[in-house]
């Protein structure tokens, strides 16, 4: 039976150079080295992301696929999402609008084929639709 | 007939002024001082002007712009004011009655701002058909704030003037322009100017060779072998483009800037002396002065990494000595990291154990994480573009 595991929202500091990425790695470091960790940063406050920073978000990402979980970026400021463009880092994240749907999209890894649909919400078939 | 000019640089924009929004500049400095294809824009104003025969050119500038893109934008044959920028209209008045007691016949009276590509001709003939006091301009999206004034009409000028260009005293029919207009009121509309210069629906002309169709190399321009350049672009006098990188869509890469190593511009424009870092994708984005703007994001960010996006030193001097320091530095610094990062070695394989033919699944279950950290350098190398 799968139990539900925690997922860790955290929010990314307003400047991210070395100094900054080095305090805050070590604020997630015990998330990282938990079990399948489920991490989400927000990002929405980022207003400077240097290379430290870039590395620091590798890191993390890199720390949390070795123990098979997985750390997601949400509500990217436009500064934040430049620098990840610039550095062709943000390919390597799933990315979300807000930290709700990325925290959300932990639970709802199931392909949409696969889940339950109540009756009510199945689409009419083009028969039905044809003689409606 | 005796007609001249006066260009207002850093005039806010009526409707900028009063909401407070700092439009048409980037970086803090006046669109107007910034190049496009290798000239500033306010140079490719002053040669239309010139080719209309209008040769007697003042420039009022009360923008607060780095010295250097003004010295660069500033040009002999041009009459130049630095004035503050709450007495712009007033310095305008007084340069109009000064241009009037040398002889003007007709004033031409422009703020930059906008870029417009005006039939000169036609609007002076249109002014004296009219018998104008003052005859502005207006392009399909609206003014375009040019003005022709007569030089008998001092007060029409002055309320003009004092009015910030948006009340005549009199109202009179307005020269309708035909002309590309470019407002430039934000940088992706210099965006825009760029990549319409580069497909040849303006007036302006790149500087430099046209080495393919469509690819523009100026004087002194170092391009690596293995660089690739997709028309249409433009690469500045004495840039450097090093191995591996690539310049696309209507990419312009103005005077002394260096793309590094495996970089990819595409869509950009790099403002003179800008430094872009080793394996970065520099896309829709307009870069100088530490600073870098994105069309996709609109957003506009302060750039403090040097591994990233830099400012070159502006002497040829400081270069050479910030370039040669980097390279008395590297070597020092190499062994330094590599006392505080010592290199993995690899891990010692047993000769007895020989590697096995067939297939093991479960390495596929395996992250790719787990046998190599993601880095940046190996992010770097991760290359979707063409041939690269």
């Amino acid at each position: 039976m799968e139990i539900s595991r925690p997922v860790v929202v955290k929010r990314m500091p307003e400047r991210m150079n070395q100094r900054e990425a080095r305090n805050f790695l070590k604020d997630v470091q015990p998330f990282l080295k938990a079990d399948r960790p489920q991490l989400v940063f927000d990002l929405s406050q980022v207003k400077q992301l240097d290379a430290a920073g870039v590395e620091m978000l590798l890191h993390c990402v890199s720390e949390v696929m070795k123990r098979d979980g997985d750390l997601k970026l949400a509500s990217l400021s436009p500064q934040a999402a430049m620098i990840l463009e610039l550095t062709r880092t943000g390919r390597m994240f799933e990315i979300y609008e807000t930290s709700t749907d990325a925290a959300r999209s932990f639970s709802g890894f199931l392909p949409n084929a696969m889940r339950q649909v109540p009756a009510y919400q199945q689409p009419a078939s083009i028969g039905e639709r044809l003689a409606a | 007939m005796d007609i001249r000019a006066i260009l207002l640089v850093g005039a806010p924009e009526e409707s900028s002024s009063s909401s407070g929004i700092n439009a048409e500049v980037f970086a803090g400095c006046s669109m107007a001082f910034l190049p496009l294809l290798g000239r500033p824009i306010l140079q490719r104003i002053a040669e239309r002007l010139r080719a209309a025969e209008i040769c007697s050119i003042s420039v009022l500038n009360a923008g607060e712009s780095p010295a250097a893109w003004v010295e660069a934008a500033r040009t002999t044959d041009v009459r130049w004011k630095d004035v503050p920028a709450a007495q712009i209209w007033r310095a305008a008045e007084d340069e109009f009655e000064h241009l009037v007691h040398a002889g003007a016949e007709l004033v031409l009276l422009l703020r930059l701002g906008p870029y417009a590509e005006i039939e000169f001709d036609s609007l002076i003939q249109c002014h004296l058909d009219r018998r104008s006091h003052v005859t502005g301009v207006i392009a399909a999206d609206g003014p375009v704030d040019v003005f022709v004034l007569s030089s008998s009409r001092r007060n029409d000028a002055a309320f003009l003037l004092r009015n910030k260009l948006a009340k005549m005293r009199v109202a009179s029919t307005p020269f309708v322009t035909s002309g590309y207009v470019n407002r430039l009121s934000t940088p992706a509309d210099l965006r825009r100017l760029t990549v319409d210069s580069l497909m040849q629906k303006t007036g302006i002309q790149p500087v430099g060779a046209e080495i393919r169709p469509g690819v523009w190399v100026d004087k002194g321009a170092r391009l690596a072998r293995n660089v690739r350049l997709v028309a249409p672009c433009y690469i500045g006098a004495s840039s450097k483009v090093k191995a591996g990188a690539l310049i696309t869509r209507g990419s312009s890469v103005e005077h002394h800037c260096v793309v590094d190593c495996a970089s990819v511009v595409e869509a950009s424009t790099l403002l003179p002396l800008s430094y872009v870092g080793i394996g970065l994708d520099v896309s829709h984005s307009v870069v100088g002065a530490n600073r870098i703007f994105s069309t996709k994001f609109a957003a506009e960010a302060q750039i403090e990494d040097p591994n990233l996006v830099a400012e070159l030193p502006s002497t040829s001097v400081v270069r050479t000595l910030s370039h040669a320091a980097s390279l008395f530095a590297f070597v020092p610094r190499q062994i330094l990291q590599s006392f505080r990062h010592p290199r993995l070695r690899p891990t010692q394989v047993d000769p007895g154990c020989t590697p096995s033919n067939e297939f093991d699944a479960s390495a596929l279950a395996h992250p790719i994480a787990r046998d190599r950290s993601l880095s940046s350098g190996v992010v770097a190398g991760v290359r979707d573009y063409g041939n690269q």
